[in-house]
Parts: C-alpha cells; sequence; structure tokens
C-alpha cells in the first residue's frame, strides 16, 4: 500500500482539530486549579449528545447542534464548579480529592447520557457530501463535515486567541491562570473569572464532541476516548499554556495518523490505536515533563 | 437453604477480593498519596498469568505467585516515568496503562488471549470437596488470603518503613530533606501495591474460572476507590468495611431488578450514578470515609 502523505496530513487536521477544542478547557482548569479534571471527558459527551438532539428536533444545520453543545456544556462546566468544585474547595479539600470528585462527576453524567440515550451506537442525521481532493498526484477524500471540524476549530482557536488578548475579561483569565493570589490582588474577582474559564472550556468540549460525533458516531464514551489523548495533549503543550497546547493538539493528531498507518503496515491491530497516544505521553513524562513549550510554573 | 448458603458465600467470597483490592489501594493512595487510576490493569494481569499458567498445567500456587509477580513488575515499569513527578501524572498515566492492558487483552490472539476470553481456570482444591461444599471452601481461601495480606499491610504500616510512607504523603519535600529516598518509598509501596491487586485477580480467575477483556473495564477501578472512600482511607478495616457495604449495595440493585420493573440497563446506569455520587458527596461532607485513619499513639520521650 503506497503511503497517501496528504490523506495522512488531512486526517491528522481533523484529529487535531478536535483535541485543540477539548483540550483548551482541560488544560485552563488544569492550571488554575491544578487538578486534573477527568469529568471533562463528559463535557465532550454532553455536548455530542445534545448536538444529536438538536439535530434530530432542527435538522440538518451543524450549527445549530455546535451552539446547543456549547452551551449546554458551557452551562453543566460551570454547574460542576457551583456545585462540586468551588463548595469541596471551600471545604478545604486537596486537589487529588478534587481529581478524585472528578471522576464521581464523571460517573454520575456519563450514565445519565447512557440512561437518556442508551448505550447503542447512534448517528447524526446529515447530508454529507464527500470531495475528492488532487493535489499533484495525490488523492485524498474529505467530507463536508471535514470542512466544517477544520474551519470552525481555526475560526474558534482565532477567536479564542483575540478573546484570551483583547478583551477584559480574557486578560483577567490570563492573569488568573498565571498567579491567582496575584490577580485577586489586582482586583480581579478570581471566583467570577473561573466561572468564565469553566464555561468557555467547557463550552469548547461540547464542540469538539459535536464535531466528532457528527463525523463519527455517539457512545456514551465518546468523550472518555478522547480524554487519555486531551491529557497527552496538555502535557505535552506545557499544562496551561493555550498555544502549546493548540500545538501539541495538531502533533499528537499527527502522531496518531501516521502511527496507524505504521500499525497498518506491521499487520498489527489498528484496535491499538489508543495507544499512540499513551506512548507520547510517556515519552514526554520522562523527557520533557513540562511540555514542548513549557509551563511557566510547577 | 443450600442455595441461600451458597449466596452468602458467593457475595462474601468477592467481598473478600474486593477487600484485597481495596487493602492494595489503600498501601498506595490512603498511605502513600499514589493516585492509582489504573487498580484494574494489577487486577486483569495477576488474573490473566494465573489463567493462562494454571490453564497449561502448572499448580494454583505457581499462578497466584506468578500472578502477584508480573503485576507487581508492571507497577515497577509505572513507576519509572511517573513517580518523581506530581501525583497527578501517576493517575493520568495509570488510567491509559490499564486501558492499553485491556487492548493487549483484547487485540492479541496468541497464547489463548482475544476477545474470547480464556476458559476452563481450574478450581483448585475442588477435587476434594464436593460441588455443594466448595463455595464455603473457596470463600475461607479468600478470606485466607485476605487476613494473611492484611496482617502483612498492617505490619508494614506500623513499621519505620511505613511510618516514611506516611512522611510521604504528608510533606514529600520534608521528607525528601530527611535524607529519605521519597522515588524509591514510592515506587515500593506501588510495587507491594500492585502484587497484593495481582493477587486479588489470581483469586477472581480461579473462582469465575473464566476471564475476558470486559471484566476489566476502568470502571471497576472506581468501584474499588469508591469502597476505599466510603470506608475510609488509610484504615485498612475501614477499606474492608467499605469493599463490603458496596459489594451489598450493587448486589442489591441486581434484586432491586427482579422486584421492580425496570428497563434493561437502567439498574446498571443507577448503580454507577449512585457510586458518582457517593464518591462526591463523602468527598464533601466525610472525606475520611465511616472509619477514618486512627491517629498513632505519640510515644513520650
Amino acid at each position: 500500500m503506497p503511503l497517501n502523505v496528504l490523506q495522512i496530513i488531512i486526517n491528522s487536521a481533523l484529529t487535531g482539530s478536535v483535541y485543540a477544542l477539548v483540550s483548551i478547557g482541560l488544560t485552563l482548569v488544569y492550571r488554575i486549579l491544578k487538578f486534573a479534571n477527568f469529568s471533562h471527558a463528559e463535557m465532550v459527551a454532553s455536548g455530542a449528545y445534545i448536538g444529536l438532539a438538536l439535530n434530530h428536533i432542527a435538522g440538518q444545520s451543524l450549527f445549530i447542534s455546535m451552539a446547543g453543545g456549547f452551551a449546554f456544556a458551557g452551562v453543566l462546566g460551570v454547574g460542576s464548579e457551583l456545585l462540586v468544585f468551588r463548595p469541596l474547595r471551600r471545604r478545604g479539600a486537596e486537589r487529588i480529592s478534587l481529581m478524585v470528585a472528578s471522576i464521581g462527576l464523571g460517573l454520575v453524567i456519563r450514565h445519565s447520557i447512557q440512561q437518556v440515550w442508551g448505550s447503542r451506537f447512534l448517528w447524526y442525521d446529515l447530508d454529507t457530501e464527500v470531495y475528492v481532493l488532487k493535489l499533484g498526484g495525490a488523492h485524498a477524500t474529505l467530507t463536508s463535515i471535514h470542512i466544517v471540524m477544520l474551519v470552525s476549530a481555526v475560526l474558534l482557536v482565532s477567536l479564542v486567541h483575540l478573546f484570551l488578548t483583547r478583551t477584559r475579561l480574557g486578560k483577567a483569565m490570563r492573569a488568573t491562570s498565571d498567579s491567582p493570589v496575584l490577580a485577586s490582588a489586582c482586583g480581579i474577582d478570581v471566583d467570577r473569572v473561573l466561572i468564565w474559564v469553566w464555561f468557555l472550556g467547557a463550552g469548547l468540549a461540547g464542540i469538539g464532541g459535536v464535531l466528532r460525533g457528527a463525523d463519527t458516531r455517539l457512545v456514551p464514551q465518546i468523550g472518555w476516548e478522547t480524554l487519555l489523548s486531551s491529557f497527552a495533549v496538555v502535557i505535552l503543550g506545557g499544562i496551561g499554556n493555550f498555544y502549546g497546547t493548540i500545538l501539541a493538539a495538531y502533533i499528537l493528531g499527527f502522531a496518531e495518523n501516521l502511527g496507524v498507518v505504521a500499525l497498518q503496515s506491521l499487520s498489527i491491530s489498528t484496535g491499538y490505536r489508543p495507544a499512540i497516544a499513551f506512548i507520547v505521553l510517556i515519552v514526554v513524562l520522562l523527557v520533557r515533563p513540562r511540555g514542548i513549550m513549557g509551563s511557566e510554573r510547577d | 437453604m443450600v442455595a441461600l448458603i451458597a449466596y452468602i458465600a458467593d457475595t462474601m467470597t468477592y467481598v473478600g477480593i474486593f477487600g484485597l483490592l481495596t487493602i492494595s489501594l489503600n498501601l498506595e493512595a490512603g498511605y502513600t498519596r499514589l493516585m492509582n487510576f489504573g487498580k484494574v490493569a494489577f487486577f486483569a494481569v495477576g488474573a490473566y498469568v494465573s489463567a493462562l499458567l494454571t490453564v497449561s498445567g502448572a499448580p494454583f500456587l505457581a499462578g497466584l505467585v506468578g500472578g502477584m509477580l508480573v503485576a507487581g513488575l508492571l507497577g515497577l515499569l509505572i513507576a519509572i516515568p511517573t513517580l518523581k513527578l506530581r501525583e497527578d501524572y501517576l493517575a493520568i498515566t495509570t488510567i491509559a496503562a490499564a486501558e492499553i492492558i485491556r487492548l493487549i487483552l483484547l487485540n492479541e490472539n496468541s497464547y489463548g488471549l482475544g476477545p474470547m476470553g480464556i476458559r476452563g481456570i481450574p478450581k483448585p482444591l475442588s477435587g476434594l470437596f464436593g460441588p455443594s461444599g466448595y463455595p464455603l471452601v473457596y470463600m475461607a481461601l479468600v478470606w485466607a488470603c485476605l487476613i494473611v495480606w492484611l496482617l502483612i499491610s498492617q505490619r508494614i504500616i506500623s513499621s519505620p518503613f511505613g511510618r516514611v510512607l506516611r512522611a510521604i504523603r504528608e510533606d514529600e519535600v520534608a521528607t525528601e530533606s530527611l535524607g529519605k529516598d521519597v522515588f524509591l518509598f514510592k515506587t515500593k509501596s506501588l510495587v507491594l501495591g500492585s502484587c497484593m491487586a495481582g493477587a486479588a485477580g489470581s483469586l477472581f480467575a480461579h473462582y469465575t474460572s473464566f476471564v475476558s477483556p470486559d471484566m476489566f473495564m476502568p470502571l471497576l477501578t472506581f468501584s474499588v476507590w469508591t469502597m476505599l472512600i466510603v470506608g475510609g482511607t488509610a484504615n485498612n478495616y475501614g477499606a474492608i468495611l467499605g469493599a463490603f457495604l458496596i459489594q451489598m449495595f450493587e448486589r442489591s440493585t441486581r434484586i432491586l431488578k427482579d422486584l421492580v420493573d425496570m428497563p434493561s440497563g437502567a439498574q446498571v446506569n443507577l448503580r454507577w450514578i449512585v457510586i458518582g455520587l457517593l464518591m462526591v458527596i463523602f468527598l464533601m461532607y466525610k472525606p475520611h470515609g465511616v472509619l477514618g485513619e486512627r491517629k498513632g499513639k505519640v510515644t513520650p520521650r
């Protein structure tokens, strides 16, 4: 089988786009509150399923699903902060307790989804067109959903960049992520900023879920499937480093797609695909635990 | 009557196996602050190694020891890249390792692995006792193992070694500055805990006499975590109590299905929603569980 470089690059960009959207919230919360939030996976899943419900009601337009997934997952993220993580912190819980609690919260959300929608595969109802991209001698296929994925990832990441650098709230978020104590001393209402961090982070993960769900299929574990890769992205990019995370998302996307081709050519089961993120994770931990672009503290 | 005794024996066998798993997690998480989110991997490795060894003719004891050793080795392999780093990296790595182990069990077709699992794992001592008495015999075997490990674990915790583990839990930097090799102590704790989980896996495999990859889902790890949190962290009796309570709860949801008309799958979802809520509620309102750590006596000089 000849190596279709063009197709690998396109697939990498698609995988990376989902990882980028999912990882932004994970890395921001990880940085500010200093705990690995395992319930983030369920923001992806809830976005995907709410998007599915809207798709089946309102039909065709993926944008309605994305907007709905963003809003619902965002509110769920804020809810988890207000109902679980903030009360726990107020009671002096350590960050490892927050991490364990995030597992418990994740179980509640995932099995609620499973109760409502069942555990079978479900699909978005979309008319997809298939395009063939020809570049030189290379052929690659991509669907209209893929184009939406690529465009919305670029658009959303740019918007988040502008938000973080140009707006008051965005600057307050960066200050809080650098040092909550100093930000608070500068008169920033850290609690209020945190609400927006949760809303934005979970909401983007929800959009990631809609895109992944529309491109593949839905199962209640859809978020859990991306979680390991997202942690690999977050650590590779440097915890709390927005630009590092985006870069790492596409690097991991490339590594996974290249890895799948490598597995096929070695006639090893492609069922091992999730192991690629694991290998990347271990290598990063051994060689450069602060990530490619570094996390400024800790 | 016989059926009731068999049911109680079956329940207590599971309580024993999960009690052993919870004690092993307690050594790691409760006493050393090692956040092992991949407990199921060590359990699975113990089960599979023991199954493979005994199916190919080795005696039960060889399977048990083999399962323990290989699980311990896996603990060592995971310790090396993660234990020098922050505690949450261990959580992420172990959860990932557990998935990889399951993928290997699922996707490898040699050595009898694969989605079909392994059947016909011999039941130790089954030749000596009739089928009616066997559940009680196996329950006794499991509890004997549990008590041996409980004694070992209690001994470790009250030894100078155990004091260092607790010191690491409270303040790693201070322990390091007292000249203790924190990495080495953490590694020993993880390897020991992994061996115990391997033993539990072996006991599980020989009880069910069948293992397959879907018996070792990540959820099992969090079941054990809930047992520890509910029963009481840093207290081995609490850990066993937690295993008992959660096992009772899981069984009651199964009985509930027979009494109340529920759509299929609902009782499973309900069970996990309650388990998730229990984790959060206990962490919030009773972070040390039903039985918390007993503060040691301070001997005045």
